[in-house]
């Protein structure tokens, strides 16, 4: 399989980027979109266990990369914090009926703002403080399985076209990184030839000017080549109706998303902010200059739409129970604390996220070059 | 906008009504305050909504980080799309891309706690470049550094919009004090450096409000439904004091010094690529 894929990467078939290993980056993303919104949608700790170990375990498929173990400090350093937050939410003040112990307590002056740290410690308030740690550790478990496993260039292509010279520009950013690197690697070696040994803050200077003045002279050069290449000879679309679509789209939406607070929940409030998103995003997508042509394109496969299906169907499942009010999806500690609801569907909703986990296998080795 | 150093594109705009240059500026200014209003309610919901009557009120059980999350992409893909929309041209696309690298690839080798040379460069930058480069330089680099050090989630919509803030802010007070204090360098670093030590405590204040109301739930530092305002800041400043301001002062630490010791060699550089690249032979 390997093989075969890796010689119709060389090939290219078609143009066709050959999708035996990583999935799409738009299904990536409408993972990562469906997984937070779950999340965020429910405060169920039962459900919230599940979401928690659907996304390590995506977390634990896909970091096997040089990439994905680059970034394990930062995960790690995102559950720590989630971890924190229990002791932290528990000793700024607990109420409810049910006491567990009490701890010591001290009060901090007024321009602090009052607070009292330790005193009484209920078992409403460590019920609703692991809830919270579980949705945020499954929050940094899905973040960090999406970065570990996303491919930014292909993920840079899926720009609207109003953003696309904005993306070129960042691209081409993503590309002068080993450049840079490259350079700073010898400034520092030309400094330490000279017998320079300054380290931390005071070294920074000496490496960082260096470096920026060489990226900005090449810069100066690409600018040249772009412009000798024809760059930004089209027509500028400077279309006012598009951009007045996308800020009445945004003052819909952020009506739609006040008056789901102030007034409370109604179907007017969300079809407010649904009718208000697709307009701005029908906005983005009208906008900005002609597209330009493409020399690969990104499949998208079965598998893809597999993913993104989990990951409509997980959303739909927590906001229908939320809706219907069953399961216990917005389930509260106080007054009192009781054990938590379950309903199959809530369950079904974060096991549909572990899909990718089935399904992504890593790229094939070489294809990892920049397109 | 029109004051800026440096401008997008080497063609004018083409005006909304044919005829003068200056509506398509003032309608594209409006448009821009428009957007950057809705980003600015979208991060102060726990505040709008600290009158809420107890019993409509929803947003402590979680689905508000969601919606203003939602409300808050938007605002920063419309304004950033409104930034570009006159069109590139070469110099600025390669020099962005340049200045952008350079400001993320700072994120990543963190000084003590919170400080890094990431602030430093949207700083100098912007204040040389002018507010709307300053933006894109910002949250460009947020952007970029996201990939670098797992940031893409959630939270990432929030830290851009507030790294654009932080070079459009500059590049107004380049605007406004880089020709009066032209002699005077000395000044003119202090004033950068106070600005910068200013943004570290800023951006920490900024970015934790989103979550506030979901991550605190002690009685003492906690969003609760039906709170006044005053007591909506009195608690967001115990929260903000416990969990973020330690780390904050770090990173305004570093601020100003990576500015009273990097700050004017840098300035020097940036200043004699601006002058390179704003050379125009018609």
């Amino acid at each position: 399989m390997a093989t075969r894929a890796a010689t119709v990467e060389r090939t290219g078939a078609g143009g066709a980027r050959m999708t035996a290993g990583s999935l799409h980056p738009g299904a990536w993303l409408a993972w990562l979109a469906g997984g937070c919104v779950a999340v965020f949608l429910t405060s169920n700790p039962l459900y919230l266990s599940l979401g928690l170990l659907a996304a390590i375990g995506v977390y634990a498929a896909v970091r096997d990369t040089a990439k994905g173990r680059a970034l394990t400090p930062f995960v790690a350093l995102g559950l720590g914090l989630a971890a924190l937050s229990v002791p932290f939410n528990v000793l700024t003040g607990s109420s409810g009926p049910s006491l567990l112990f009490t701890a010591p307590s001290l009060t901090f002056p007024g321009w602090l703002g009052n607070v009292t740290l330790g005193g009484p410690v209920t078992g409403e308030a460590l019920v609703t403080a692991t809830g919270r740690a579980l949705s945020i550790a499954a929050l940094v478990a899905l973040a960090g399985a999406f970065n570990a496993s996303i491919d930014h260039f292909r993920l840079l292509r899926m720009t609207p076209r109003a953003l696309s010279q904005l993306m070129l520009s960042l691209t081409v950013a993503i590309v002068v990184v080993p450049q840079s690197l490259a350079q700073a690697k010898a400034v520092s070696e030309a400094q330490r030839l000279r017998g320079r040994r300054s380290r931390g803050l005071r070294a920074l200077p000496g490496l960082l000017l260096p470096t920026l003045h060489g990226a900005l002279e090449r810069s100066v050069q690409r600018a040249e080549s772009l412009d000798a290449r024809g760059f930004g000879g089209g027509r500028p679309d400077t279309s006012v109706p598009p951009a007045l679509a996308g800020v009445a789209g945004l003052g819909l939406c952020s009506w739609g998303a006040f008056g789901h607070y102030y007034y409370g929940a109604s179907w007017l409030s969300i079809a407010a902010l649904a009718a208000g998103a697709s307009l701005v995003a029908l906005a983005l997508l009208q906008g900005g200059p002609r597209q330009t042509s493409r020399l690969r394109r990104d499949v998208w496969s079965a598998r893809d739409g597999l993913v993104v299906a989990a990951a409509v169907v997980s959303v739909a499942l927590v906001a229908g129970l939320r809706l219907a009010g069953a399961g216990d999806a917005a389930y509260l500690a106080y007054p009192d604390v009781v054990a938590p609801g379950f309903h199959a569907a809530g369950a079904l909703a974060f096991v549909l996220l572990m899909l990718p986990a089935l399904l992504h296998a890593p790229d094939v080795a070489g294809s990892e070059h920049k397109r | 906008m029109a004051s800026d150093a440096m401008a997008l594109s080497d063609r004018p705009a083409r005006p909304l009504v044919a005829g003068r240059q200056w509506p398509a500026a003032i309608a594209s200014g409006l448009l821009l305050t428009a957007v950057c209003a809705a980003g600015v309610a979208a991060y102060a919901y726990p505040f709008l909504l600290s009158s809420l009557p107890a019993t409509t009120a929803t947003p402590r059980a979680g689905d508000a980080p969601l919606v203003f999350g939602l409300v808050l992409t938007l605002a920063l893909l419309l304004f950033v799309a409104e930034l570009t929309r006159a069109g590139m041209n070469a110099k600025v696309v390669s020099l962005l891309a340049v200045v952008t690298v350079a400001a993320a690839a700072l994120r990543v080798p963190a000084l003590p706690a919170g400080a890094t040379g990431f602030f430093f460069m949207v700083i100098v930058a912007g204040y040389v470049f002018g507010p709307r480069l300053g933006f894109l330089i910002g949250s460009g680099a947020m952007f970029i550094s996201a990939f670098a050090v797992g940031g893409f989630g959630p939270w990432l919509p929030f830290q851009v919009f507030a790294a654009g803030w932080i070079g459009m802010t500059s590049g107004w007070l380049g605007a406004a004090i880089e020709k009066p204090l032209r002699g005077r360098r000395r000044t003119e670093l202090w004033l950068l450096a106070a600005f910068a030590g200013l943004w570290g405590m800023l951006f920490g204040a900024i970015t934790n409000l989103w979550f506030w109301p979901y991550v605190a739930q002690g009685d003492s530092v906690s969003w609760r439904p039906g709170m006044d305002l005053a007591e909506a800041v009195q608690h967001y400043w115990s929260f903000y004091l416990l969990t973020s301001a330690g780390w904050d002062a770090w990173r305004a630490i570093g601020n100003v010094a990576l500015v009273l010791v990097a700050g004017r060699p840098a300035l020097d550089l940036l200043r004699r690529y601006r002058d390179r690249f704003s050379v125009r032979i018609d």
